[in-house]
């Protein structure tokens, strides 16, 4: 059976993530503050929520609905999810068929490769294609922005990994 | 707006050159309202004129003129008449370089202290330090709007940089990111994001990378104080019977001689050209070219430890999507004589398109091992080797008397012998290439031998001693006071990190020096 990496992520954090103490409604002043750091503290399922969010925030969309997520209590959800998006944690050969397989541009059965979820076509090294397992390349895209730059705004990485997408 | 000066206005700054050094410069002097007269040897190409094609773009271009390959290296078997891949149009290589934007390691200043003395090697320490440099760098990161500095997001990585990310960190190393780029992440200085679309080395067609060309140039010009003159080739340099330099005489677009009164001459050729000129501007009072009383014009070329690792998965991984240079992984930059050599060497992900594999994976080569590589191109992952090479005296670029150019000029011959520490820390690098490749599932890895060479550093290096080489603190040369040399032949060693960034710092506090000496009537 082959686990997509949030798939891992998940099973990896389900035990490790403590649980938030309560949800925060929208919030626009907080989406444009938050920064990186405060970005890639999130779990997985925070930090698309909170990509979607910001994306809707960008292009001038109504907020998608689901609250944002509180911050977490403390910083080992952000060392979790990190380990677990390389694939630190998996052997070799699984790490490189997916690291081979996802980004690459094969297109999932049914997903045309270079498009997102909104149809509009990508910048060609972030594919936005949604794979077979439900991984949001765009997602991705923007923590690679996140990560070594823990004081830029979230905002703008979402901008990086999007380029004049939005 | 081009401010037209007079050729006998010999209150103007002549810079020789605009690309990253001589570019920044004429802005920064043109911002401070002082006169200004860039000569650039080449064209000036926009981003509406670069070609997405890179045999195309290379022959537009890049710098073609008649030089020559010579000494042990590779290169000189491989590409005897390129020894190095720089451009000759306004932006100079800024129009061609990947936008890696690192500062020197605090160490690195200060290469013979910390190094020791190295046999063979001409290792010096620069007469400034990190502490020094820190604002300058802050500033031209500002100027250059590099990622991950003031509040600059990252690029988001491409797949080319999610294989060297997981092969590294599978491995245990831990300090990999997309980069610091001069390239937008996010629209800045009145310039778009980057579009991912590739090709950056063939200029970048968003203009999202920065480069001279359409950052400092046109804003220098807006001033009034800068005057651009294309397609026009320094012949040599003139001074007075004081030894004071006067004027620069040159080739103008139709090959007609011209010559520029000056009051101060600025030199930012790149590290070929730079000491070309000093050597082709002997006179009988500087017999053996301009500065050069130290004999030290043209020694110590430098071109970093270079080297590449191409594998191939099995899947695809569509390398040549997204930015050229996607990634670095730092952790093999630190200076630990233990691995077997000193100072240190970058990872930074790298792509050609398969028109330029073909032509650099294996120069020469032939058979079903080399068609089979070309054949695995779209499964290919690639990163390239950035280290700091030894100064060597003996790796030096002078002149042919014998193989004049267009314009009757001698030409450059550029010498070069790795020394024993470059070649192990190529080794080295090339076996951890390797493991990390295959740490992310690669099946087949092919160690490349180095390109001709876009980090042309060294040849009029910096000094505090007149006697150790060509240039003081400040980049002026230690014989001749209104004369400078403002490029990356000033540098006295190469450190391991891509030069860009550091010629752009010391331009900009030149520029500030050139300016108070000027004010306080010292030039």
């Amino acid at each position: 059976m082959k686990l997509s990496l949030p798939a891992l992520a998940f099973a990896g954090l389900t035990a490790a993530a403590p649980v938030p103490a309560q949800e925060a409604p929208p919030d626009a002043a907080r989406l444009e503050a938050m920064t990186c750091r405060e970005f890639l503290a999130l779990d997985a399922a925070g930090q698309a929520t909170v990509k979607a969010a910001m994306q809707a925030h960008a292009s001038g969309e109504p907020p998608p609905g689901a609250p944002l997520p509180a911050p977490p209590a403390g910083g080992a959800a952000s060392a979790r999810v990190v380990e677990d998006r390389t694939g630190a944690a998996e052997g070799p050969d699984t790490a490189a068929t997916e690291m081979a397989a996802a980004p690459g541009g094969a297109a999932a059965p049914g997903v045309a490769g270079g498009q997102n979820e909104s149809g509009k076509v990508a910048p060609g090294g972030t594919e936005a294609s949604v794979t077979d397992e439900g991984g949001d390349l765009r997602l991705l895209a923007m923590r690679t922005s996140c990560e070594g730059g823990p004081d830029a705004l979230a905002l703008n990485a979402l901008r990086a990994a999007f380029g004049n997408s939005l | 707006m081009a401010a037209p000066f007079s050729k006998t206005d010999d209150s103007v700054v002549v810079i020789i050159g605009t690309g990253a050094g001589g570019g920044t410069l004429a802005n920064e002097l043109a911002q401070k309202g002082i006169s200004v007269v860039a000569l650039e040897a080449g064209g000036r190409y926009l981003p509406e004129d670069y070609v997405n094609d890179e045999w195309a773009s290379f022959a537009q271009l890049a710098w073609l003129d008649t030089r020559r390959s010579d000494g042990s290296f590779r290169l000189a078997r491989d590409f005897a008449g390129l020894p190095s891949w720089i451009v000759k149009a306004v932006g100079g290589t800024t129009t061609h370089w990947a936008g890696a934007s690192l500062r020197f390691q605090d160490h690195e200043w200060k290469a013979l202290t910390n190094y020791g003395r190295v046999e063979g090697a001409s290792l010096l320490d620069w007469p400034l330090d990190a502490a020094e440099m820190d604002p300058w760098y802050t500033l031209a990161e500002a100027k250059m709007g590099v990622t991950r500095t003031n509040g600059q997001p990252g690029l988001p990585g491409n797949t080319n940089f999610l294989v060297l990310e997981k092969g590294a960190k599978a491995v245990g190393y831990k300090e990999v990111h997309t980069g610091r780029m001069a390239i937008n992440s996010i629209e800045y200085g009145g310039r778009q994001a980057c579009q991912q679309t590739g090709f950056c080395f063939q200029g970048c067609k968003w203009g999202a990378k920065w480069s001279t060309a359409y950052t400092e140039i046109p804003l220098g010009e807006e001033t009034g104080n800068l005057e651009v003159r294309e397609r026009c080739h320094a012949a040599r340099i003139e001074h007075d019977d004081k030894g004071r330099v006067t004027g620069v005489v040159y080739f103008d677009a139709s090959g007609v001689e011209q010559r520029q009164a000056a009051r101060i001459v600025c030199v930012a050729g790149n590290t070929i050209e730079s000491p070309r000129l000093l050597l082709n501007s002997a006179s009988s009072m500087f017999p053996d070219g301009l500065a050069n009383s130290s004999g030290q014009v043209g020694r110590n070329y430098m071109r970093h430890v270079t080297g590449s690792v191409y594998s191939i998965f099995e899947r695809p991984v569509r390398m040549w999507r997204g930015t050229t240079m996607a990634g670095i992984m730092q952790d093999e930059a630190r200076h630990d004589p233990s691995r077997g050599f000193v100072g240190g060497y970058e990872l930074e992900t790298l792509s050609l398109g398969l028109p330029f594999m073909a032509a650099f994976l294996d120069p020469g080569a032939w058979g079903r091992e080399f068609t089979s590589a070309i054949d695995g191109y779209e499964n290919m992952a690639g990163m390239w080797i950035v280290g700091e090479d030894m100064p060597q005296e003996t790796n030096r670029v002078t002149v042919d008397t014998a193989v004049v150019d267009q314009f009757g000029l001698p030409t450059p011959v550029v010498h070069y012998d790795d020394h024993p520490n470059d070649v192990a820390m190529r080794d080295h690098a090339y076996e951890r290439g390797i493991a990390i490749h295959r740490a992310a599932g690669a099946v087949r890895s092919l160690p490349t031998p180095p390109y001709p060479s876009t980090h042309n550093i060294g040849t009029n290096r910096m000094s505090d001693n007149p006697r150790d080489g060509v240039v003081n603190r400040w980049g002026q040369t230690h014989d001749i006071p209104n004369l400078f040399v403002s490029d990356g032949s000033q540098f006295t060693t190469g450190a391991a990190e891509n030069p860009t960034l550091t010629i752009v710092a010391l331009a900009i506090r030149q520029a500030d020096h050139i300016a108070r000496e000027m004010g306080a009537g010292n030039l």
